[in-house]
């Protein structure tokens, strides 16, 4: 059983072995290159969209400022 | 009363013609850094109350003998130049929002001290009026919990530097009692600030947090956040692509203090909207005045610490053109 296991194995990791040289034999290290540049920069495209969408929240419904006065400011001190 | 000015910048000249509007000064004796002399020192108030001369330090201790006070409004010059005040016993206001600089301000505290000599560190529109509007809203509550500060715009081209950078610089947060870390330019949260303007504000590495933990140690969260635009946060980590405006337009500040009075959670919202330049010119010669005056505690602090009676500081302030607004009607509901 383990014998037949190890030999799966290597026929499978030859086949990969074989497809990849196949790969770069025709259209060389570029392109893999390419292809990995390709997949940073997208994600990079992705995190600067997700990270400036949208807004930071609602504002609030009521209320509003008021200006204070000398006599609403000094008070304070005195508590 | 002479007083000493350090910088020429949007914020220097505003402070430079809030002092000569005072009574108390008789002579301000303008220092610029070399290469960039002060091109009309007439137009910041009489000539023969001015004069403006290059920084160097023999010129500057020289002229500390006999001075009242000094004004920092120049970044990266802080420690130096407040060493030599502390030992001639003179008062300090640094304006810079630069974290190195209030840290190596901060760490003179003891030599302060000793002296009997105040030292303002961050005494800008924020920190510096930021800390005064929490200490005023502080006096109303019975335990503080938490403060936030949102600011808007930016004074003059240093403040604007120094802002791009400190949107892409690590910040340090005090949350739940100790300093956690944060990447610069996220936590976004829409602030709505006095007269009007609402705009999303993220993290900045500004030392607000650093000076109100100092100056009320039962903190448990305190924060500091900058409105920026989508082009501001996407270029931080880049130099800055344009040169800065001379000196900004539109700016405010709010500060947000959360806390309990009489066993019931309170939130005091209450802000300033204005000039950001004219704001930090406006609390920077108030201080160094009250500190002239003696009325400030000794020692190296955040207005925060060193201003005794803020509500008294505020109403003065008012009287020069400061509109401090309280917001009314509806809690805070920011999930800071």
């Amino acid at each position: 059983m383990q014998s037949h296991g190890s030999a799966a194995f290597r026929d499978v990791w030859a086949s990969l072995r074989c497809r990849v040289r196949s790969v770069t034999d025709k259209r060389g290290n570029l392109w893999l290159l390419s292809r990995a540049l390709f997949a940073v920069l997208l994600a990079a495209l992705v995190g600067v969209i997700v990270r400036l969408r949208g807004s930071g929240g609602t504002p609030p419904h009521h209320g509003g400022w008021r200006e204070l006065s000398v006599e609403d400011l000094e008070p304070m001190d005195k508590q | 009363m002479r007083a000493l000015l350090v910088g020429t910048g949007a914020v220097g000249t505003r402070s430079a013609r809030q002092l000569l509007s005072s009574s108390l000064v008789s002579e301000l004796i303008v220092f610029s850094r070399p290469g960039h002399a002060l091109r009309r020192p007439n137009a910041i108030g009489s000539p023969e109350m001015v004069k403006a001369e290059e920084l160097a330090p023999k010129a500057y201790e020289l002229a500390l003998s006999g001075a009242s006070f000094v004004i920092l409004a120049a970044p990266r010059l802080g420690a130096g130049l407040a060493r030599a005040a502390i030992d001639a016993g003179v008062p300090l206001v640094s304006v810079s929002d630069d974290p190195a600089d209030v840290r190596a301000l901060l760490a003179l505290n003891d030599v302060a001290a000793r002296r009997g000599v105040p030292v303002v560190a961050g005494a800008g529109m924020a920190p510096g009026l930021s800390c005064l509007f929490a200490s005023w809203a502080v006096a109303g509550l019975e335990e503080v919990m938490e403060v936030h500060v949102a600011t808007l715009g930016t004074g003059g081209p240093a403040c604007a530097r120094r802002r791009h950078a400190a949107l892409g610089e690590v910040v340090e947060e005090w949350s739940d009692g100790a300093w956690v870390r944060k990447v610069g330019g996220s936590g976004r949260e829409l602030v709505w600030f006095p007269d009007g303007p609402s705009a999303d504000c993220y993290r900045v590495n500004r030392p607000d947090a650093t000076l109100l933990v100092r100056a009320f140690p039962s903190l448990r969260r305190a924060t500091s956040r900058a409105a920026a635009s989508r082009r501001d946060r996407t270029t931080s980590w880049l130099p800055m692509l344009r040169r800065p405006h001379p000196e900004g337009t539109v700016g405010a500040v709010r500060v947000d203090v959360r806390g309990r009075r009489a066993g019931v959670a309170q939130s005091v919202v209450i802000g300033a909207s204005g000039r950001p330049a004219v704001l930090a010119g406006i609390v920077a010669a108030s201080l160094a005045l009250k500190a002239a005056q003696g009325e400030l505690i000794a020692g190296a602090g955040g207005v925060g610490s060193l201003v005794k009676r803020p509500g008294e500081l505020l109403a003065e302030l008012a009287s020069h053109g400061l509109r401090a607004m309280k917001f009314e009607g509806a809690h805070a509901t920011a999930p800071w």
